[in-house]
């Protein structure tokens, strides 16, 4: 598609009632480029990029796109020429795989033949045979190949941009891997231009030919990855980057080996409802808080099913933890009371003793595995 | 004399009776759902509206067939023709509920995506809304259908003939195989008409959204 | 006055009668049918298939069988009321995730027990759902039993529709709309008291 496809967003802002979202961005990309979108919840990634397909129009600003001013153009017919992949994927179930696909260029009004063609030469090129695939149902897909369908069919009226809004954020480490892998090498092959929104700092790091780093609705950095990475532009990018990479394994931390968010419950909860909830996430203890999140023990399933009485609270049944560890400490520290105490998890607690996450031994080698050779993060 | 006695000699009385039957239901039908499927579409546009016409139409629903058929004889008279429009009218209501609902509840996720990659409102309507709220609209015209042809059987008390009429005279002269004659073909074509219908919904019930039969 | 009053109560008491036998057979077969499945096809089919039936149809067929009066009123209420029941028992039951019914046995629960304590109050919302449509759909339905001797406000409708009286209609019309409206915000309470208790997994 060469030539000179730009799309320059210039002053743009977006205010909704008093607060503003996005907060007078400037920003111009180069035709093929892969321009990622990074920051925090909340920092305005998502709403720039809506703005770009009009989906979200700016409070004030301009948007061009190949030099024309996208204001001036049917929103309906802009978006049959943009490429967009969200994060739930969007699959339209009562569709087949391959009606999904075929579904813009039909939009386009392409001749049968053409739309079928590419179609299935995208099904070809995902490597999903379109004999199995084709008259296959979304619901019968899995999460990853759903998403890669969804990459499909966002290419397959051949748009010259491609907008991407945390793609991958709901699959698992190995098929984000994957997808990222079949993305970047689409990006090299077809030569469009992309705009990738994500809140993790290495998928920028790997896709990014240029990554746009937002706070609060402005931009902080624009630059390729390896120039983020050495010269972060202040303090908060540089703990970001800390924070959502792959750090030193001499400074790793309890927060970077942890799994934050455990499932926990409070002492008036009933042995049943804990029972089910063990059995739904499919672990065998629960940690027990109070209403603040204090750490106040653990409930085992094998309590409950020694001692519990149905209908009752979990309130007699509460055990210490085998072993718990501050959240400020060292890795480092947390490895060496796993092992003293033969727990199989240690329960992360703050200075206020309220839970921020637990440590289990596998967590702990996955970590120190990824600490030591690289890898994506957990 | 026997109820197949009965069939033999005055078959044709029940096959008149079954026909004038099967028109008023098929036109009311026809009416009810070219009236309710529009009407619901437009109701999920508007939601205050929606509140208002669905919340009277719950009430409508809980008074009897038999008075609103009164009702009807009260302003149209008598005959077939006023009939059908309480018919049409009662049996729009099943039909607009699952249409609004039908397409309510079609995940946003989906209309969301379809406006993304550039459908118009009309395209998202046709292309995704109304394919995926299909089943729901499908069992609203089944509900519909049941009671159009149960209300028709009452329809004979205001003069508009078919099997009531046949069960009504029936029970005033206490003559069983009359009310047999019309009580029997009103039962299997009810049956009928729900088994088919039930064949279309599950003709248009894309194999990848096949869902339970859930409550009422 | 008084003769409207009376027709009020024989009203409720018919379709009350016809509603409550229903939900004695109805739930008991929900349980049946959810323990064992391989009859739920057939037993709800033949509960729909019923409930497809013309009401006056049904009604008159069964006074041919069970003769005039309430008695036939009420079986045909009962028989109409089934399909509603059953089949949101079952669903109710049905649609408990299964960990729940395993923590149960796992605690030593009999059979018996864990319905009792567990499952059915868990599939009550579905079921009181259930009861309500079909005692407001019996309401109306019950109208029809004067056709065949029954008692109630169908008589008032019945003589204000050979009548041409628009008093009489509205009259037999009014309390029952009133009735159902009742029991539908009954219901509706009752459900949300038991879902608010349902524990919440």
């Amino acid at each position: 598609m060469g030539g000179t496809y730009v799309v320059s967003l210039r002053n743009i802002t977006k205010r909704y009632g008093a607060s503003e979202a996005v907060n007078n961005i400037n920003l111009e990309i180069r035709d093929g480029q892969f321009v990622v979108l990074v920051g925090t919840s909340g920092c305005g990634k998502t709403t720039t990029l809506k703005m770009i397909n009009r989906l979200i129009e700016p409070t004030s600003g301009q948007i061009l796109i190949a030099g024309k001013d996208i204001r001036t153009v049917n929103p309906v017919e802009l978006r049959k020429n943009i490429g967009y992949v969200i994060q739930q994927v969007g699959l339209f179930p009562n569709m087949t795989i391959l009606e999904n696909v075929e579904t813009v260029p039909k939009l386009l009004k392409w001749p049968k033949e053409k739309y079928r063609r590419k179609a299935l030469e995208l099904l070809e090129m995902a490597g999903l045979p379109s004999d199995v695939y084709a008259e296959k149902y979304p619901s019968e897909l899995s999460g990853g190949q759903q998403q890669r369908i969804g990459v499909l069919r966002a290419l397959a009226g051949d748009p010259p941009l491609v907008l991407m809004d945390e793609p991958f954020g709901a699959l698992d480490p190995i098929t984000r891997d994957s997808l990222q892998d079949e993305v970047k090498k689409l990006h090299k092959d077809l030569k469009k231009t992309f705009v990738f929104v994500t809140h993790d700092m290495s998928e920028a790091v790997k896709m990014a030919d240029v990554i746009v780093f937002m706070d609060q609705g402005s931009i902080v950095q624009i630059a390729p990855p390896e120039e983020i990475l050495e010269h972060p532009a202040n303090d908060f990018v540089r703990s970001f980057i800390g924070m959502h990479t792959a750090s030193d394994s001499n400074r790793l931390s309890v927060a970077d080996v942890m799994r934050a968010n455990p499932a926990t419950v409070t002492r008036d909860r009933r042995t049943l409802e804990c029972i089910s909830l063990m059995n739904a996430k499919g672990i065998d203890s629960l940690i027990v808080t109070d209403e603040n999140g204090a750490l106040e023990g653990i409930i085992t399933i094998e309590a409950i099913r020694r001692s519990g009485k149905p209908g009752a609270t979990i309130d007699s049944l509460i055990q210490k933890p085998a072993g718990t560890v501050a959240v400020t400490g060292s890795a480092k520290e947390a490895f060496d009371t796993l092992t003293a105490t033969q727990a199989e998890y240690l329960v992360v607690v703050d200075e206020g003793n309220r839970v921020a996450g637990i440590i289990t031994r596998t967590g702990m080698v996955k970590s120190m595995a990824q600490a030591l050779w690289g890898g994506d993060s957990q | 004399m026997s109820f197949l006695e009965y069939l033999q000699t005055d078959w044709q009385a029940v096959m008149n009776a079954l026909l004038v039957h099967v028109q008023m239901s098929l036109l009311s039908t026809l009416f009810a759902v070219l009236i309710a499927v529009p009407a619901g579409i437009l109701l999920t546009r508007h939601e205050k509206a929606a509140k208002i016409v669905l919340a009277v139409a719950g009430v409508v629903q809980t008074i009897p067939g038999l008075v609103m058929l009164g009702i009807g004889l009260l302003i149209f008279g008598l005959g077939m023709l006023p009939s059908v429009i309480v018919l049409i009218a009662y049996g729009v209501l099943p039909i607009l509920q699952n249409t609004y609902t039908g397409i309510r509840e079609v995940d946003r996720l989906y209309t969301e995506a379809a406006r993304g990659i550039g459908m118009t409102n009309r395209q998202v309507l046709t292309k995704v809304e109304l394919p995926i709220a299909l089943p729901a609209i499908v069992a609203g015209i089944r509900l519909s259908v049941v009671y159009i042809i149960s209300w028709a059987t009452l329809a004979a008390l205001i003069g508009a003939g078919g099997l009531g009429d046949l069960i009504w005279t029936g029970l005033s002269c206490y003559d069983t195989n009359m009310i047999l004659a019309g009580a029997i073909p009103a039962s299997l074509l009810a049956i009928l008409a729900g088994f088919l219908i039930d064949l279309v919904q599950k003709a248009v019930t894309p194999r990848g959204m096949k869902t339970k039969k859930g409550e009422e | 006055m008084s003769d409207f009053i009376n027709a009020v109560l024989e009203h409720l008491a018919v379709t009350a009668a016809g509603v409550v036998i229903a939900v004695l057979i109805g739930v008991a077969a929900g349980i049946f049918i959810a323990r064992r499945p391989v009859f739920a096809a057939a037993v709800l089919s033949v509960a729909d298939i019923i409930q497809t039936i013309p009401s006056l149809a049904l009604m008159a067929m069964l006074m041919i069988v069970f003769g005039l009066g309430d008695l036939s009123v009420v079986i045909g209420l009962c028989l109409y009321s089934l399909l509603p029941v059953i089949r949101n028992t079952y669903t109710g039951i049905t649609t408990i995730p299964p960990s729940i019914r395993e923590a149960a046995r796992g605690m030593g629960m009999s059979r018996p027990q864990s319905l009792l304590k567990v499952e059915l109050p868990l599939a009550m919302p579905m079921i009181l759902s259930g009861i309500r449509v079909a005692f407001v759909t019996a309401l109306g339905t019950a109208v029809i039993g004067v056709l065949i001797g029954g008692g109630g406000l169908g008589n008032l409708v019945y003589r204000g529709i050979q009548a041409l009286d628009w008093g009489m209609i509205i009259e037999g019309t009014v309390p029952i709309v009133l009735l159902s409206l009742l029991a539908q915000h009954f219901f509706n309470r009752l459900q949300h008291f038991k879902r608010r208790r349902k524990t919440n997994v």
